[in-house]
Parts: structure tokens; C-alpha cells; sequence
């Protein structure tokens, strides 16, 4: 049993995500799906509308520590050196993340003073824990040769949200060198787990002037994990029928915990050949009061054994008074208080230099009524913010126009995970109907198992210009 | 419109969007999930025993007419999940500080709950001092061959004897103990 826990949760946490860095979808105006990147960002489009639930479909997955090559790879040694040594060679500042989006509708238009509005639903699952190195060494090599060390709990830090957000958006012509947009996001929570700010030590020392061999302590411990949305999944009586999917179904429409949230963003030309962006997403809260479940557990407590007394006649329940003190110093409580919690927001900040005009004429209802060029490089820089602060990945890319049909995108991306990812995106659009598909990580794909993370997106829509 | 300009590019750009869409199908290689069956998790538990420090008018007169002590714990972890899936060798480090000028009989016992005895671990201790006690360090190895007479165990009992005329002096016997549990969780 213990066995095979630990097999799903090796696997979960090595699949291959600089979870959400969309650098390729990044300054790519051809696509729609730049906007919810960047809200105040170039489209060259006047129309678009998703194939439900197809127009993105995302997967990121990442692991900064390990790949499933370090665990299971075929060498000859053995798989539990390999898990020994991938656990001391991760801190716990390592991460595992899996983010995954999908757009169930999407749609924008233009009007005549060149304002692009859009409008949405995104359906959104992400999850993030650090490594907890004290606790896994403690349930994997015990305490015995951790005499006088302290394991500190304050490892442990996770995060998981599922959720689905309506949104409604704008990108607003300010002068032909300077756009920006906004988005605001009303989110509508299914589930949530969030356990940060863990604290205490346990400890167990030699104890020479004690009454015992040893001395174990368990010193400002407060643990706390947050949930909502999952006591009632839990009770529910059919729960892989359709009693659950619609239990989902209705959290995901607004009866589940509801959150705001704003994005924003600018596309600014300081001349003609360079383009400067930014974009900060996510900016917003989920107030979880409904199916809210906290699991707490906390006290200081110091031990030195059972203590024998030889009284006359029948021996005392030592063991019974031993768990009762237990009891009472290190608590154990389930609540339901509200808490809330804050969307893990990101930063976009690129700048880009293009050449070789496209001769293409001007359609001056487009948002700058600008040149445009078949070649652009450009560096990108995107932070996510995670519990112990950010996560970082700079890009540089070159994005290359074919002819009015065809058009791709090269990056390469330095992250936590890798310095040597290298991601392609490819867009073809014919007669309105545009398909793109995008991965990152290509130089892995030879052989996945390597990849400490890897992320995928496509999507089908009918894009429009006014020509 | 123009492109003339431009490489042909239509049929590269059909080629490498077809490789990028077979690289998502791409595989997993030079990897072999089955090691998970051979996934061992072994970690090794330092934990406190029982412990006392006992004086001379703690003892009463035994069946023997000599002095004896006898007091019992139940050890309730014995009969939880991980020790009886996951226990392979158990090791108990004793050690006797007596300071009375009598030497001990002691009898250290693992009982089952009706009360039968399932593991015993004799000791004898010389006799001591006040300024210098006799200090005996002891370890009993329960290895994989006997662990299950410990796993079923819920108990744990103390008979000591003193082994002289029960002449009483002053000074205590003390004992300090632990147990270094050897666990593998398959």
C-alpha cells in the first residue's frame, strides 16, 4: 500500500512546467490568446470567436528537483539509492507544479474607435508544493542518525485550486504609440486546499543529565491545512456519478466560493522598430467561506519516555496517561472558518525589435495602424508569485511571419527547471479558421522521462479582419 | 499581399507543424516503471523506553522472602499498522545505574495481552556503591527471525530482584532505556 503511494506520488510529482509562463503565446498578435496574457496587447484581428472548449487547451507540468529519469531510469543500480539521493540532493526551496487551463468560451470584437473587447470563461487547475525536505527525511530515514537536529515543519507548503473564471475585458487605443487594457475576473471556486506558514521543531537530543536515554521534543508546532470544496465531495454518496459532476458543475457557475480579480496590461512603441510590453494578471482574491474545512494541529510537548513508579499493588495505566498528556499539548482540531486566498500573480515584461517590413497595407482600424515586420526578436521576462516569493524565467525569442497564413514563434527559456528549453509555436490560419499548437521543452520530448517540466497548448477559433 | 519576396516556406512550415504535433505524442524512454515494485522505505525510529529510579522502600518482600520491585507498562504503539507491516528488527538499550550494595536479578518481559510472555530479556546486575555505582550498559538485538514475538506484544513488565539478604542501604537502581526500531515500508 505504502508502496504503491509512494509510486503515484513520485510519478505525480516528476512529470515534466514552468507552470504558465506562456512565452509563447506572449506578443503573438495573431492570437487571441495573447490578450489574456496581456490585456493591453496588439491584436491584428478584429473579430475572433473560440471553438467551445477548444480554442486553449493548457498543460504545464514541472518538477525543479528530480525528473522521473532520476527515479526510474535503467542503470543497473538501485531505485532506492536513487530516491536516497534525489531526497538530500532537493532543498526545500524545490518545487513541484502541475497548472492546466482550458477555455470554455472566448470571444472579442472591435469597435470603431479601435477599442478591442473580449470576453470569456476559463476553466483552471493549479497546483504547487515545495519539496517538504524535513518531514520526507524524517519518514524516510527515521530520526536515528538525527540525534540533536532539529526536522522543522516550516518545509511544508502546498497549494491546489480548481476553479473557473468569467471574465470580461477591454484593450483601449490611448495614441498610435500606446495602448492598454484591462480584464476583470469574477472566479468561482470548485475547490481548495492552501497549507502555508507551517511552523515547529521536532527534536530529539541525547540527554545525559536527564532522567531518560533521550529527551524528544515537539516545539511550537502549528500546522495548519485550509480546505474548501471538498468536505461535501468527500460525503457525497455517487461520488465518481453524476451526483458528483454536478455538485462540480454547480461550483463551477458561480455556487462555488466566489473571488475578483483584475488584470492589466500596456503595449508601448518608443519608434517605430521597438515594441516594449507588460502585463500584471491575476491580481484578486477567493473569499472561501462555503464547504470550508481547517485541520489544525498545534502545542509544544517534551517527553522522556514512560516513567515506572512500583506502586503497591496494580501498576497505573502509564501508556493511557502518556497519550492523554499527549493530547493534551499537541492538539488536533477540525474548524470551518472562512479564509481567504490570493491568486498566485504574474508578471509578463518584454521588449522586441522587428525588421523587413511586410508591405501588407495599413487597415487603420487595428489598434496602432503601425508597420509591421515578418521578423521580430525579443526578450521576455515573466515572474510568478508562489509562497516563499517569486518564480522567475526569461525568454528570448524570434517570431517569424511566413506569408498572411502562416506564422511561428522560437523561444528559449531559462528557468528553475532548465536552462536548455527550447519551445516552438506554430499558428496556421486559412479562410478565418486559425488552429495553433505550442510546446515547450522540445529538446526533451526525444525523451520525456528527462524533462523536469514541459508545457503544451492548442486550440481551434474563427479569427475576422475588416478588409 | 506580397510574398514574393519570402522563401517558400509552405511546405517546411506543414513539415515541422506535423513534427511538432507527433513530438507531443512523444515517448518516455530508457526508464522502467516495474522498479517501483522494489520501492523500500526504510527509515529507523530513536524513541525513549521506560525508565525509573528506584529506592529502597519501593521494594517489598517477594514469594522468595527476598526484596523484589515488579511494575508493568502497555506499549500501545506495539499493535499499530507500522510496527506490524513494517517492523524487521528491533534493538532495546538498557542501562542499569545501581548504587545499592546488592547485586539484582532482573527480568526485563514482552507480554502478549494475557499477559503470556512472548520475549524475555534477562540481566544481571553487580553490585555498586554510592561513590561508585556499577553502571551496566545492555543490548538485546531482536532481529527479523524473533521480531515477531515483539510484534505480538502489547506490553512490556520489570521483575527485579535483589539477589542478597535483603539487608537494605541506602542508594537506587536507575534505569534508562530506548529502542531503535528498524522499519521497512514495502
Amino acid at each position: 500500500m505504502m508502496r504503491i503511494f509512494l509510486f503515484f506520488f513520485i510519478l505525480l510529482l516528476t512529470i515534466p512546467s514552468s507552470a504558465q509562463n506562456k512565452q509563447l503565446l506572449y506578443n503573438y498578435d495573431y492570437l487571441p490568446q495573447t490578450l489574456m496574457i496581456n490585456p493591453g496587447g496588439e491584436t491584428n484581428f478584429d473579430m475572433h470567436f473560440g471553438l467551445p472548449l477548444l480554442s486553449q487547451i493548457h498543460i504545464s507540468a514541472g518538477s525543479s528537483g528530480a525528473s522521473l529519469y532520476d527515479i526510474f531510469k535503467k542503470d543497473g543500480s538501485s531505485i532506492n539509492d536513487r530516491i536516497r539521493s534525489t531526497i538530500h540532493k532537493m532543498d526545500r526551496n524545490d518545487f513541484f507544479t502541475v497548472n492546466q487551463q482550458m477555455e470554455i468560451l472566448s470571444l472579442g470584437w472591435r469597435d470603431k474607435k479601435r477599442r478591442y473587447y473580449t470576453a470569456g470563461i476559463y476553466q483552471e487547475l493549479d497546483a504547487f508544493a515545495y519539496f517538504p525536505k524535513d518531514p520526507a527525511v524524517l519518514a524516510y530515514e527515521g530520526n536515528r542518525n538525527y540525534i540533536g537536529k532539529n526536522f522543522d515543519f516550516s518545509d511544508v507548503a502546498f497549494t491546489a485550486e480548481a476553479l473557473n473564471v468569467f471574465h470580461i475585458g477591454f484593450t483601449n487605443y490611448y495614441s498610435k504609440d500606446f495602448n492598454y487594457g484591462f480584464r476583470g475576473k469574477i472566479y468561482s471556486g470548485v475547490f481548495n486546499a492552501y497549507s502555508v506558514g507551517n511552523r515547529g521543531i521536532f527534536r530529539t537530543e541525547n540527554s545525559p543529565q536527564g532522567p531518560n536515554l533521550y529527551r524528544h521534543y515537539m516545539t511550537g508546532v502549528d500546522i495548519l491545512i485550509n480546505t474548501a470544496g471538498w468536505a461535501d465531495m468527500e460525503e457525497s454518496d455517487n461520488i465518481t456519478g453524476l451526483g458528483m459532476m454536478n455538485k462540480i458543475a454547480r461550483k463551477a457557475f458561480f455556487g462555488g466560493n466566489l473571488g475578483l480579480g483584475l488584470d492589466a496590461g500596456f503595449t508601448w512603441y518608443p519608434e517605430d522598430h521597438i515594441q516594449v510590453t507588460g502585463s500584471i494578471l491575476d491580481m484578486g482574491f477567493i473569499h472561501q467561506s462555503k464547504n470550508v474545512e481547517n485541520y489544525r494541529y498545534y502545542g509544544n510537548y517534551t517527553t522522556d519516555g514512560i516513567e515506572l513508579l512500583f506502586p503497591e499493588g496494580n501498576s497505573p495505566s502509564y501508556w493511557d496517561e502518556w497519550e492523554d498528556e499527549l493530547d493534551r499539548n499537541l492538539k488536533d482540531e477540525t474548524l470551518t472558518n472562512s479564509y481567504v486566498t490570493w491568486r498566485p500573480v504574474k508578471l509578463n515584461a518584454s521588449v522586441d525589435f522587428g525588421w523587413f517590413e511586410n508591405s501588407e497595407p495599413c487597415n487603420c482600424y487595428r489598434p496602432m495602424g503601425r508597420r509591421r515586420y515578418y521578423n521580430h526578436i525579443g526578450a521576455q521576462f515573466f515572474a510568478k508569485k508562489r509562497p516563499r516569493g517569486l518564480n522567475y524565467a526569461t525568454t528570448l525569442y524570434y517570431d517569424r511571419t511566413f506569408n498572411e497564413k502562416f506564422r511561428g514563434k522560437l523561444t528559449y527559456t531559462a528557468d528553475s527547471y532548465s536552462f536548455s528549453n527550447i519551445g516552438l509555436l506554430l499558428s496556421a490560419t486559412i479562410y478565418n479558421f486559425n488552429v495553433y499548437i505550442a510546446a515547450d521543452n522540445l529538446l526533451d520530448y526525444t525523451n520525456l522521462a528527462k524533462a523536469r517540466n514541459a508545457s503544451v497548448q492548442l486550440g481551434f477559433q474563427l479569427l475576422f479582419s475588416r478588409e | 499581399m506580397n510574398c514574393m519576396n519570402m522563401p517558400p516556406t509552405k511546405y517546411l512550415f506543414k513539415i515541422a507543424f506535423l513534427l511538432l504535433l507527433v513530438s507531443l505524442t512523444s515517448c518516455v524512454k530508457d526508464v522502467d516503471l516495474n522498479q517501483a515494485e522494489e520501492i523500500v522505505i526504510p527509515p529507523t525510529a530513536a524513541i525513549d523506553l521506560i525508565y525509573f529510579d528506584l529506592t529502597s522502600d519501593e521494594f517489598i518482600v517477594g514469594p522468595g522472602g527476598n526484596l523484589r520491585a515488579v511494575d508493568e507498562s502497555r506499549l500501545d504503539f506495539l499493535d499499530d499498522d507500522y510496527i506490524q507491516t513494517g517492523l524487521m528488527r528491533a534493538d532495546f538499550n538498557f542501562r542499569f545505574i545501581n548504587s545499592f550494595e546488592n547485586a539484582f536479578k532482573i527480568n526485563i518481559l514482552f507480554r502478549s495481552s494475557t499477559n503470556a510472555i512472548r520475549y524475555q530479556i534477562p540481566i544481571e546486575i553487580p553490585a555498586g556503591s554510592m561513590e561508585a555505582p556499577a553502571v551496566i550498559d545492555y543490548t538485546e538485538i531482536v532481529d527479523n527471525s524473533q521480531i515477531d514475538k515483539i510484534r505480538k506484544s502489547i506490553k512490556v513488565s520489570i521483575d527485579i530482584d535483589m539477589l542478597e539478604d535483603p539487608l537494605v542501604t541506602e542508594g537506587s537502581l536507575q534505569l534508562k532505556s530506548k529502542g531503535t526500531y528498524y522499519l521497512e515500508f514495502k
